[in-house]
């Protein structure tokens, strides 16, 4: 299993996040979930709420407002309308 | 030949049309740098989306959303036609219209019915006498206001596509392939298709959540959205682009032309000087001959 997973963070105006990260933790419709390496394909709409990646011991926090998550090989894609950082 | 006076009119005239052209060719290169920004801003997210859309695509049937339904037998076109308001820039439009002119002979036979949304003057001016049906005709599209034209022109297409009014749906724009190309692109948007090229690496299905349907409603409407906006920035992009190379071009000419004018100007002075000269001389030496 590839270590790692590449994490998109995409809204219409700004390429947000491109990067290797650890773990994911998004705001998925019926609740949280979290994405770790060598997840099923898996394809969620999502919340306005905080979005999370932990990269080795540094975590970063995000609020997203809606849009959809794209989990697929260990690439996880996140179209959303629009990001704030906390 | 001309006067003077008539060269020197003419020369002042093209003066001030080559300020004016190289005055639209600055604005023309502002413009084009925003919408350069949006459009580079704005690609990673198309892309994405539509990456994402056909990959679920690809794992659907056709009964599982509406907006998938592929007809055996289309019969009902509909045109989405991406032009500019203005002229003054070089082949943009008329490049187009050619294209989709021979497109409407060649291609549409299977169809009975085509029916248009213009998205711009040039292309409503156009093919609005012919007599095709017009759904949509949007006038004076911005860099403020593409976003909300795109979102009506979408929701529009696909409540027609589902009631069954139109059976497939193209785009047609220039695409931005740099300053100096644009690309005269013939998109279908609807129905949503996976695209032939199967990579397939793996056929598993995703897991959805809540449901497949409720993924699919969200995702299938704004995909729509995200590819009508996408030609619109497209076609905006390349408008300021191609408008730029025009002035430049007619810049450069109406250089030319001023330097030709004056040289003219210059040899008609000159051979004026030298016949007064020579008049003066034949008079002053029929002077001093009459004196001997």
């Amino acid at each position: 299993m590839a270590d790692g997973i590449h994490l998109k963070v995409i809204t219409p105006t700004e390429l947000v996040v491109d990067e290797q990260v650890d773990e994911v933790v998004a705001p998925g419709e019926i609740g949280e979930f979290g994405i770790l390496p060598g997840h099923v394909p898996f394809i969620t709409t999502l919340h306005t709420g905080e979005l999370k990646y932990k990269k080795g011991n540094s975590e970063t926090k995000l609020i997203v407002e809606g849009g959809v998550a794209d989990v697929r090989d260990d690439n996880v894609s996140i179209l959303t309308d629009s990001v704030k950082s906390l | 030949m001309a006067s003077l006076q008539q060269i020197k009119t003419k020369i002042s005239s093209v003066k001030g049309t080559s300020r004016i052209m190289s005055a639209m060719k600055l604005i023309s290169a502002v413009k084009l740098k925003r919408a350069q920004d949006l459009l580079s801003a704005f690609r990673p997210f198309s892309d994405a989306y539509q990456e994402t859309t056909m990959n679920v695509a690809k794992r659907c049937d056709q009964e599982a959303h509406p907006l998938l339904r592929k007809m055996d037998d289309p019969k009902k076109l509909h045109i989405v036609f991406v032009t500019s308001d203005r002229g003054l820039c070089g082949s943009f439009n008329s490049s187009l219209i050619r294209k989709l002119e021979t497109y409407l002979v060649t291609d549409t036979k299977q169809y009975d019915e085509v029916t248009f949304s213009f998205l711009g003057r040039r292309g409503k001016e156009h093919f609005g006498k012919e007599g095709f049906k017009v759904a949509n005709s949007y006038i004076g599209i911005t860099d403020r206001n593409y976003d909300e034209i795109a979102e009506k022109v979408s929701e529009q297409l696909t409540k027609e596509f589902i009631k069954g009014d139109s059976d497939a749906v193209v785009l047609v724009y220039n695409y931005f392939k740099s300053a100096l190309t644009q690309e005269i692109t013939y998109e279908k948007v609807l129905p949503i298709e996976a695209g032939a090229e199967s990579e397939d690496e793996s056929q598993i299905d995703y897991l959805y959540e809540p449901t497949k349907k409720g993924i699919l409603s969200e995702l299938l409407p704004k995909y729509i959205k995200v590819r009508v906006q996408r030609a619109i920035q497209e076609s905006m992009t390349s408008e300021h682009a191609s408008r730029m190379t025009a002035m430049e071009n007619a810049t450069s000419n109406a250089n030319d032309v001023i330097k030709n004018l004056t040289l003219q100007y210059n040899k008609t002075r000159q051979a004026m000087i030298t016949t007064e000269l020579m008049d003066i001389v034949n008079g002053t030496e029929a002077l001093s001959k009459g004196d001997e």
